[in-house]
């Protein structure tokens, strides 16, 4: 495994080509808005080496024997499912973050089972070439990047149709060796801060969009490949050289735009091409396993939410109010009922043909859903614990004033025993998960991030097997029995 | 007093209600005056600690080694509760009687490592 100094290493030996507010970045791994994203996935790796956690974030490879990361790892029982919630939990706390390596952990889930079963049915040869894949992911701890959602032009019309056609990753050449692609991913979680991309298709794909049924890696900087940075609210407080007003110094996530510019793709990293009947089943896949993720990586940091707003309110002098006190119940109840929810898709997941083990599809997609609500509510109970201070406070240099500084001590502390620069910090923690940077992972991620609410509906509505129901209810009404 | 080989296995700590760490480093700082080799994250061991920050008790639950054992699940050791600023003194406490009786059982030619009444798995 990667110590998280060799992997802080390997990125600087990358040559990503990034932008960033119009210009080229060369040291995305120094650069003051990418660098929070870098630390928490070095996260990964630290606590990995850390007897106190590798329990959690470790797991023995099932090709080799080897102890490697567990986001490397085709999770092999149910036991795996849970450990894995468990760790994304853990690493939520330490980072109050989108820690971004998940993303990878679950499409390599995906993709193995899906091309195990295409080879039984079409005797292709994806599984063996992905295992082989998997083989030097594991040995070398790469995070890899799993990219999914393709920009999408036109939502009512499919891949073919849109009127340009690269909206979608699609095939544009085929040769002997290889394949070239073209096309772009958007909102691509941790991108920058990955080694390799493994790409899947967005949709179920029709006999008519066989071009866009694509699965494939390639290198993080691979020539075509390109990056252009998504803003975050408040960015731009990461470079004003405090550590207050950014709310959180050390942590953070990123989206970016990832650009396929007709990028050559060698036969060996190719796991779908053209084959659109099983671009349904990945996609389901994936976006199960990932709708599994967020009941533990969210209710992580819905614990650093909590603990800021209960913080705050002893700040405040407001811990014994009983309202307090009961919206910090309602805030845990909300949370934990999401970490129930993905707790159990786990427990109940199940193995598929190749050996890895799937989540319950109704109650990952259960847990999505109820995630796409709860974070709002307890941010909203969060905001509401702390006050109208934590938008309205001065910033960081007018509490460091010669003059004013006193001024901004004297009329921000709460209790006397708190130094005002404390509450200050605790309230700009929670202007940071709220509505600041993180709350582009807590908040909007929770929305659409493995998915938007509707998705989850289609899915539940699959699921829900509503003939056994009704059969139920006729069979307690005596409907039918006479 | 014994040349014990102790492992002290953790949970992965995404909830504790306890500080494992300030347990661990009291635990390997007595058992270690006593002539113990402790070490962490191991069966390669005589008796293991399984040390889980919460009741769920993940340091042991997905363990199916058959291994002497002390259960630490938040405050409590072997399903009693037990004060956290007491864990440690009584880890070791359990494990200096685990000591004797191997060096009992030992000097009575019973060389296994059988330790009777005690937890295992």
């Amino acid at each position: 495994m990667k110590t998280a100094a060799q992997y802080e290493e390997s990125l600087r030996r990358l040559n990503l080509k990034v932008y960033l507010q119009g210009e080229r970045v060369e040291n995305p791994v120094d650069h003051p808005i990418i660098r929070p994203s870098m630390n928490s996935v070095k996260t990964t790796y630290a606590l990995a080496e850390d007897p106190l956690y590798q329990d959690l974030m470790t797991a023995t490879s099932h090709l080799t024997g080897k102890k490697i990361n567990r986001f490397c790892h085709l999770h092999q029982s149910t036991d795996d499912l849970v450990k894995k919630i468990k760790m994304q939990r853990l690493l939520g706390q330490k980072t109050a973050a989108c820690f971004q390596r998940c993303v990878g952990m679950d499409a390599i889930n995906a993709v193995d089972s899906v091309t195990f079963e295409m080879d039984q049915k079409l005797g292709t040869k994806y599984h063996e070439r992905f295992t082989q894949f998997l083989l030097k992911m594991q040995e070398e701890d790469w995070t890899v990047d799993g990219a999914m959602t393709d920009p999408k032009g036109d939502r009512g019309l499919s891949p073919s149709q849109q009127t340009d056609p690269d909206l979608y990753v699609h095939v544009t050449e085929r040769t002997d060796d290889g394949i070239v692609v073209r096309g772009a991913k958007a909102h691509q979680t941790g991108a920058l801060n990955s080694h390799w991309i493994l790409v899947m298709p967005t949709s179920t794909m029709r006999q008519e969009d066989a071009d866009y049924a694509l699965s494939f890696v390639a290198p993080a900087d691979g020539k075509g490949i390109f990056y252009i940075y998504g803003r975050q609210s408040s960015d731009t407080r990461k470079l004003e050289g405090g550590d207050i007003d950014v709310g959180n110094k050390q942590f953070g996530g990123h989206e970016a735009l990832m650009v396929f510019d007709d990028v050559f793709i060698p036969w060996e990293n190719v796991f779908m091409c053209g084959e659109y009947e099983f671009s349904g089943v990945l996609v389901e896949r994936f976006a199960g396993y990932h709708r599994q993720s967020y009941g533990g990586c969210k209710v992580g940091v819905g614990d650093v939410l909590i603990g800021a707003a209960a913080v705050a309110a002893d700040y405040n002098g407001a811990a014994k109010a009983s309202h307090i006190k009961d919206k910090l119940v309602e805030m845990t109840h909300l949370n934990e009922t999401l970490y129930a929810c993905g707790i159990a898709c786990s427990a109940e997941g199940h193995k598929t043909a190749s050996g890895t083990y799937l989540i319950n599809m109704l109650l990952a997609n259960v847990t999505k859903q109820n995630v796409t609500r709860f974070p709002y509510e307890i941010a909203r109970l969060a905001e509401d614990i702390a006050g109208g201070l934590m938008v309205t406070m001065p910033s960081e240099k007018d509490l460091r004033h010669p003059e004013i500084g006193k001024v901004v001590e004297k009329y921000f502390r709460g209790v006397a025993s708190v130094p005002t620069e404390d509450r200050m910090r605790i309230l700009r923690l929670i202007e940071n998960l709220t509505l600041g940077t993180a709350a582009v992972g807590y908040r909007t991620e929770s929305m659409h991030g493995a998915g938007s609410p509707q998705a989850q509906r289609i899915m539940i509505a699959r699921q829900s097997n509503p003939e056994r129901k009704k059969e139920l209810a006729k069979a307690i009404a005596g409907i039918g029995t006479n | 007093m014994s040349d014990q080989r102790v492992s002290i296995n953790f949970c992965g700590g995404c909830n504790p209600w306890i500080n494992r760490q300030e347990i661990a480093q009291e635990v390997k700082r007595l058992l270690s005056q006593d002539g113990c080799v402790v070490v962490f994250n191991s069966y390669e061991a005589d008796l293991v600690i399984y040390l889980s920050g919460c009741s769920s008790n993940c340091a042991q639950k997905f363990s199916s080694e058959v291994i002497p054992c002390v259960v630490v699940a938040a405050a409590s050791i072997d399903a009693a509760a037990v004060e956290e600023q007491k864990i440690a003194a009584e880890i070791v406490a359990r494990v200096r009687r685990f000591c004797k009786r191997m060096e009992v059982s030992m000097g009575s030619g019973h060389g296994s490592n059988r330790a009777d009444n005690f937890s295992r798995r």
